[in-house]
């Protein structure tokens, strides 16, 4: 399951949202593609790399429920069973996340024998927190086992902290701002929580990007917000004087970052996230005090690379903008544009921060392209409880 | 349950042996010697191989190669009739007496030459011998002789245009490339629709292992369909029965028909040494045009239309890719024997060069075959054969794979010298591999190890009485090597790639059959037989790759990074008894019913057993007495009427284990891991079931100088197996189920005569039709895409692997129309022009593509036909002319789709377009992406041609040369010519042509691949 995750999940995840979200550009003319990449109507049902996002995530909670089902039936001892279980109802959190930042609606559950129901996506997101709540109770009843942290859960993973992680970033999606500030504040900023990749196992953003030559990220993230003289762009890309001559000509850049090699590990989470969330869910609090937003930013923005564990850092000076709630609105979304570059969070970013897209029929190159995906043809063809597509 | 029951049957089998063994005939009986000889009534040459048989017994032997015959029989004294049977000759029996003296010699038998088969013996569904004219259902049957006038290299082109209703199609013209085979259209859509094929007794295996990527991914059209092992030149005698008529004796295996092959036997009493020796060259037949655009002052042009740089040209790469190929074969058998035992021992060896540069097959072969007679009653034969099979390849017709020779000529451009300069550096593009490059330095191979055997035991306690046992094994290893040196000009391979795979294939069949034929009253005669099978099967699968090799090293391990390796491992059994009687009623009527029951290990446990009936029968009519009466014999010397049903399944469509939920070991950073299949398993899923009907007749016309066979069926499989898709939020992709039916409809006729019998002179003609209508029908989706293009269809109400896609718009009036709306027509050379007038506006004369997708294309022929004409002249020359047709069958050509667009700009279009003939769009010459090119790329309707040929398969000169020298017998010289002509439009290599190999839905896929080539050979037979 954590494999699969890796593998097959990351992905679409990373690189279908980052498409729609206009991280990345395509590089290709295959027609599957060339439709991402346009979005809008152009995007059909049918489009593989969307019912990708969507199947692979489903796969991924039917793999965590049967461990969930099944795992008291093994003799394992305590701390391998907590393990296991907390390493379960995570990654069914993480899939059941992945799809409420896709889809306006989706299932909470897998079934092989009826047709499941739909439920609204924040309804999805608090089945996801349900979900990290328990495991997050499993580790606290019962730690961990040797047997478990040394033979199960894959090397890189800090099961503590990325439950807390999740918590904070669902809470923040799910408008649950005070949670998403505890949580976030739980995270250990010097920690880590990787997935790891060797020869065998490859990054598969690398892949896609470096081998197939399917995208490239843009210049600049995609963004008109991005500063100059933001060190994260040479941490994220290396520059190259290209344009995408499939579709759209985009000017785009080589990749870096967390997609660097064969062998580069992608974080869960980048620990600048949490300042982020922290920096948002008090923006939003009644009566907000603008100067300890603007100090959680400025953490992010005047961090070096040297200070973080990952190496992110903008070395940009303080912030010096407006203090109104529009302007640090703002300030968020450029922070979280360049910290969380490539990582399948910007287009619930673009949808929450950046307004409504000026023209649905032909967004701007810096404009999402889509809202929401519409629900694979897959899925509507054998599953009559399929709802109505987004519009957009 | 079924070791439990495998057991109690064969336990239950035995006892029923020993006990009728126990029960032997009382002896009043006198042991006679009977011999003589059968000669031809015209010629006056001795027949080798004709049967003579006492009417009634089973006492009967074959001539040797003189003609002659001796064998004993076991007989009260009193009068028996001898009846003498050759193929394409009349039979004759005479009356004999048998008295005091044992030693009986007989007058010679004169047969006559027939075109008439009534009386030909043959097996193939049928419990024993037994004469045509006893069938309910249509049977073909080839004989040696016709398979050895124009010697071929495999078995697959040696029947190619012999058999009405047979699709025997060359995937791929390199020496190991593969062949299809269907008979009667396709039955199944996830299941191999290739026929059992069965070897002296043995079920031998045909599948198509892809080891190394010789282009395609592993679906490629280099893969090698592993009956390329038998050597053809063996060969007896073949016989083809179609359709599920067959499926009683061979039970659900025999679903897509039945190819049985009888391999020469030792006969006669003298040792006789037969030595061939043969050459054999080939080159391709046509290659096509390239772009060798020029401008007006005969400056060759780049693909945007200037000038190329000074000392630089166009290059045709087809100079440097195809060769004359050579060839040689050698070949040597002994055989004899006396009456009580035979022997035959027989090797070659063969070594084909390939048309394509780097290209090489050579197959060791060699057979050992003993009969012999350990009582009267009781014959037991072993057979060994060895094939040893080696080919050097050349990747082609990828289109995933970026290494394959031929891709990269279609995908050019062909602005370079391939060739490698003094320092033996190859230029390349970063866009393909260099052609030349990758066949002279990359290393390719495939080796295969078989080993083919049987024992067979006929046991005979009573004349009425007859057990078979069989026991067969095949068994072979196949490893494929792919060696990529580091330092190519290959993007993404350039660090070299190295991969190993075998494959272990074994099969076991154990088979059974108790006959009892009795007459109940003279005009009542009765066969029953009662058999069981068992065969059980294990393919394994190891394979190991590596990238990024030390140099000089080729092996796997010499790889440092990429390192995988795969490993399958694969067994099932299938279990199978029938009961099948058959009453014969004077002679004329024969009613056959026959029961069978069959299991796979493949299916679950509820749909294991099937049922499976049949039912036929055959009528002569032409044996009344007003027959001949009436006079109508005159004319019509024999009439037969013939009609059968036979229901099927295929047992063995799915994988053994694909009807479990299999999750994949995938360890994941360092650690054991099991990851989650899309395919949900389906424990319930049943078993396709076929039911097939046919009519047919048998009729001899003018003293049987001219025969026909008419049939006609419908052949239906329901319960469809397919992969239908499911909801993602089931937790899976796929299921296996049964969903629709599939039915084929048609019919076959084969015509033989002799139009001119003269002493010295005689010509034989061959004639065979069929037609075949396939549909789909009853599938959840109206359009399931089942081929790897995305356009390779299964469609309700549509023949199977139809072509479904981009199509070009039309007007109201149906006319193919541009992109301003001007109607627009096909030119003799494949291209679309106005109508009328020249392109003015932007758009002009470039096809606009419709916005619906629509059926563009059928790969499966309206009819296939072939016409064999055969000439005698004197007793020692032969002249023989074999012409074959496959008729409205459509091809997907990709190679000109890809070729023709300036982008890549290597065939005749894209030179059209530089040079201004075909219009280049709102870009103009030097934008590649506006103009004709580019966009019909995306209209693949364009790209469907019609795939109708008409070939030159055989032409064929014998003589033989009769010496009494040097110990010499005969002198036979051969001279042949095989594929010599093709009458087609295509505008490509060859409409003969399938990418991803022997498939059965994908089929006629066009994408670079080798042109089966136009060859010639010469040999030479010593008989001692």
């Amino acid at each position: 399951m954590q494999g699969y995750y890796a593998e097959q999940v990351l992905e679409p995840k990373v690189l279908t949202i980052g498409t729609t979200a206009r991280e990345v550009t395509v590089t290709n003319t295959l027609s599957n593609l060339q439709q991402l990449e346009q979005g809008g109507t152009a995007l059909p049902a049918t489009n593989a790399n969307v019912n990708r996002l969507w199947s692979r995530s489903y796969r991924v909670v039917r793999t965590a429920e049967r461990l969930i089902e099944n795992v008291r039936t093994v003799p394992f001892e305590e701390g391998t069973e907590s393990g296991i279980l907390a390493t379960a109802h995570l990654f069914k959190a993480m899939a059941l996340g992945t799809v409420a930042q896709g889809f306006e609606q989706g299932a909470l559950t897998v079934d092989e024998d009826k047709d499941v129901e739909y439920v609204g996506r924040n309804e999805v997101l608090a089945e996801a927190l349900n979900q990290l709540a328990e495991a997050e109770r499993q580790i606290n009843q019962v730690p961990p086992s040797e047997e478990f942290l040394q033979n199960i859960l894959a090397p890189g993973i800090d099961l503590p902290n990325t439950i807390s992680a999740y918590q904070a970033r669902y809470n923040l999606f799910a408008g649950n701002y005070s949670e998403a500030i505890d949580a976030a504040s739980a995270v250990d900023l010097e920690a880590t929580s990787l997935l790891s990749f060797n020869d065998q196992t490859q990054n598969p953003i690398w892949n896609f990007i470096d081998v197939l030559g399917y995208y490239a990220p843009r210049d600049n993230f995609g963004s008109e917000l991005t500063e100059s003289g933001d060190q994260r762009l040479e941490f994220y890309t290396s520059p190259v004087d290209t344009t995408s001559d499939a579709g759209d000509p985009l000017p785009f850049e080589d990749v870096a970052g967390f997609a660097d090699g064969t062998s580069t590990s992608f974080p869960l989470y980048v620990p600048g996230e949490m300042v982020l969330i922290r920096a948002e869910a008090k923006l939003r609090l009644d009566n907000f005090d603008a100067q300890d937003v603007v100090s959680e930013l400025d953490k992010v923005r005047t961090k070096t690379a040297n200070e973080d564990p990952l190496g992110v850092g903008a070395d940009l000076s303080a912030y010096n903008g407006p203090e109104t709630e529009a302007a640090l609105e703002e300030e968020i979304l450029r922070q979280r544009r360049a910290e969380l570059f490539m990582q399948g969070l910007a287009l619930e970013d673009l949808r929450r921060l950046a307004g409504p897209v000026s023209n649905q029929s032909d967004p701007g190159d810096f404009e999402r392209t889509r809202n929401f995906y519409p629900y694979p043809a897959q899925e509507r063809r054998n599953n009559p409880n399929t709802p109505q597509d987004p519009g957009f | 349950m079924p070791d439990r029951y495998r057991r109690s049957f064969v336990v239950a089998i035995l006892a029923g042996l020993l006990a009728s063994a126990g029960g032997l005939p009382a002896s009043a009986q006198t042991a006679y010697t009977l011999s003589g000889q059968v000669l031809d009534a015209s010629s006056g040459e001795s027949l080798p191989g004709a049967n003579v048989q006492i009417v009634g017994t089973n006492f009967g032997t074959a001539t040797n190669a003189d003609g002659a015959f001796s064998f004993t029989v076991q007989l009260q004294p009193g009068e028996y009739r001898l009846r003498a049977s050759f193929v394409g000759y009349e039979t004759q029996t005479r009356t004999i007496e048998i008295g005091d003296e044992q030693d009986v010699t007989l007058d010679p038998i004169r047969l006559t030459v027939s075109a008439g088969r009534f009386e030909e013996l043959v097996v193939t569904g049928q419990a024993g011998p037994t004469k045509r004219k006893e069938l309910g259902n249509s049977l073909a049957s080839v004989s040696g002789e016709d398979v050895e006038e124009a010697p071929a290299n495999s078995l697959g082109e040696a029947l190619q245009g012999k058999v009405a209703g047979a699709q025997i199609q060359s995937s791929t013209g390199s020496p190991g490339g593969g062949t299809f085979i269907q008979l009667r259209g396709a039955s199944t859509v996830l299941g191999d629709s290739q026929p059992l094929i069965i070897i002296d007794g043995v079920i031998v295996n045909n599948d198509s292992p892809a080891l190394i990527d010789l282009g395609g991914g592993l679906i490629g059209g280099g893969k090698q369909n592993r009956l390329l092992d038998i050597a053809p030149a063996d060969i007896d005698r073949v016989e083809v029965v179609k359709g599920a008529a067959a499926a009683a004796l061979y039970g659900s295996r025999a679903n897509n028909g039945v190819i049985q092959i009888f391999t020469k036997e030792g006969s006669g009493d003298q040792a006789q040494v037969s030595y061939t020796s043969r050459f054999e060259t080939s080159a391709i037949r046509n290659t096509v045009d390239v772009n060798m655009a020029q401008d007006d002052q005969g400056n060759f042009l780049d693909n945007t239309g200037n000038p190329l740089g000074e000392n630089e040209q166009r290059w045709d790469w087809q100079d440097f890719i195809f060769r004359r190929a050579y060839g040689t074969e050698q070949r040597l058998s002994i055989s004899g024997g006396n009456s009580e035992r035979t022997y035959r021992i027989a090797g070659g060896y063969e070594a084909n060069q390939g048309i394509q540069e780097g290209a090489r097959l050579s197959r060791i072969n060699a057979r050992a075959r003993l009969s012999q007679e350990v009582r009267d009653w009781v014959t037991v034969s072993a057979d060994a054969r060895f094939a040893r099979t080696q080919s050097e390849d050349v990747p082609d017709g990828g289109v995933r794979a970026p290494y394959g020779a031929l891709t990269s000529f279609v995908f050019g451009p062909n602005t370079f010298d391939p060739r490698p300069d003094e320092t033996g550096t190859f230029p390349g593009d970063a866009l393909q591999s260099n052609p030349v490059e990758v066949q002279s330095q990359f290393d390719f191979g495939q080796e295969t190890n078989r080993f083919l055997g049987n024992i067979q035991a006929t046991i005979t306690p009573t004349s009425e009485f007859t057990i078979d046992y069989t026991l067969g094994l095949d068994t072979y290893d196949q490893v494929g090597t792919a060696y990529i040196p580091p330092g190519n000009t290959t993007p993404g391979r350039g660090d070299g790639f190295s991969r190993r795979a075998e494959q272990n294939q074994l099969q076991l069949n154990s088979d059974l059959n108790l006959r009892y034929e009795t007459n109940v009253t003279p005009d009542l005669t009765s066969t029953t037989v009662f058999g069981g099978t068992l065969q059980y099967e294990n393919t394994e699968q190891f394979s190991a790759e590596s990238r990024n090799l030390s140099p000089i090293v080729r092996t796997v391990g010499s790889g440092s990074s990429s390192r995988a390796f795969g490993d399958s491992r694969l067994e099932s059994s299938l279990y199978g008894v029938f009961v099948q009687q058959t009453v014969g009623v004077s002679d004329q009527l024969f009613v056959t019913g026959a029961a069978r029951y069959d299991a796979s290990s493949r299916f679950g446990s509820d749909n294991r057993w099937q049922f499976y009936p049949k039912g036929s029968v055959a009528y002569t009519i032409s044996d009344h007495g007003f027959w001949e009466s009436s006079g109508i014999s005159e004319i019509v010397s024999n009439f037969k009427v013939r009609s059968s049903i036979g229901f099927s399944g295929g047992l063995t469509s799915i994988g053994p284990f694909d009807r479990f939920t299999s999750y994949n070991p995938s360890p994941y950073s360092g650690q054991a891991g099991l990851s989650p299949p899309a395919q949900q398993g389906a424990v319930g899923v049943r078993p396709e079931r076929q039911r097939e009907i046919e009519f047919g007749t048998d009729a001899s016309f003018f003293e049987n100088r001219l025969d026909l066979s008419f049939t006609y069926y419908t052949q239906r499989t329901e319960d469809l197996l397919l992969s239908r898709s499911l909801a993602p939020t089931s937790g899976f992709g796929s299921r296996l189920d049964n969903v629709g039916e599939l039915e084929n409809v048609g019919f076959e006729l084969e015509v033989r005569g002799i139009p001119l019998r003269r002493d010295n002179f005689q010509w034989t003609s061959t004639v065979t039709y069929a037609e075949n209508e396939n549909e789909v029908r009853g599938q959840e989706e109206d359009i399931n895409t089942v081929g790897p293009f995305g356009i390779v269809s299964s469609i309700n109400d549509e023949p199977l692997g139809v072509y479904y896609g981009s199509a070009f718009k039309r007007n109201d009036a149906g006319e193919v129309v541009d992109q301003n709306g001007n109607p627009m027509e096909k030119g003799d050379d494949g291209y679309w022009r106005l109508k009328s007038g020249t392109p003015e506006e932007t758009g002009d004369g470039i096809p606009a593509k419709a916005e619906e997708e629509k059926i563009i294309g059928d790969p499966n022929p309206d009819f296939t036909a072939s016409w064999t004409n055969q000439f005698q002249i004197g007793s020692n020359l032969r002249f023989r002319v074999q012409l074959d047709a496959t008729v409205g069958q459509d091809v997907f050509n990709f190679t000109r789709r890809i070729g023709d667009v300036p982008f890549f700009g290597t065939l005749e279009g894209a030179e059209r377009e530089i040079e201004g003939d075909l219009p280049s769009g709102a870009g103009g010459v030097s934008n590649p992406f506006t103009g004709y090119g580019w966009t019909t790329l995306n209209i693949f309707e364009h790209w469907v041609e019609d795939g109708s040929y008409v070939k030159l398969r055989e032409v064929a000169i014998n003589y033989s040369l009769p010496l009494d020298r040097w110990q010499i017998e005969e002198l036979r010289f051969n001279l042949s010519g095989r594929n010599l002509l093709s009458f087609d439009n295509y505008q490509g290599w060859d409409p003969e042509v399938n990418v991803t190999g022997q498939t059965t839905v994908t089929r006629n896929f066009d994408f670079a691949q080798v042109p089966t080539p136009r060859s010639f050979s010469l040999g030479v037979t010593a008989t001692f």
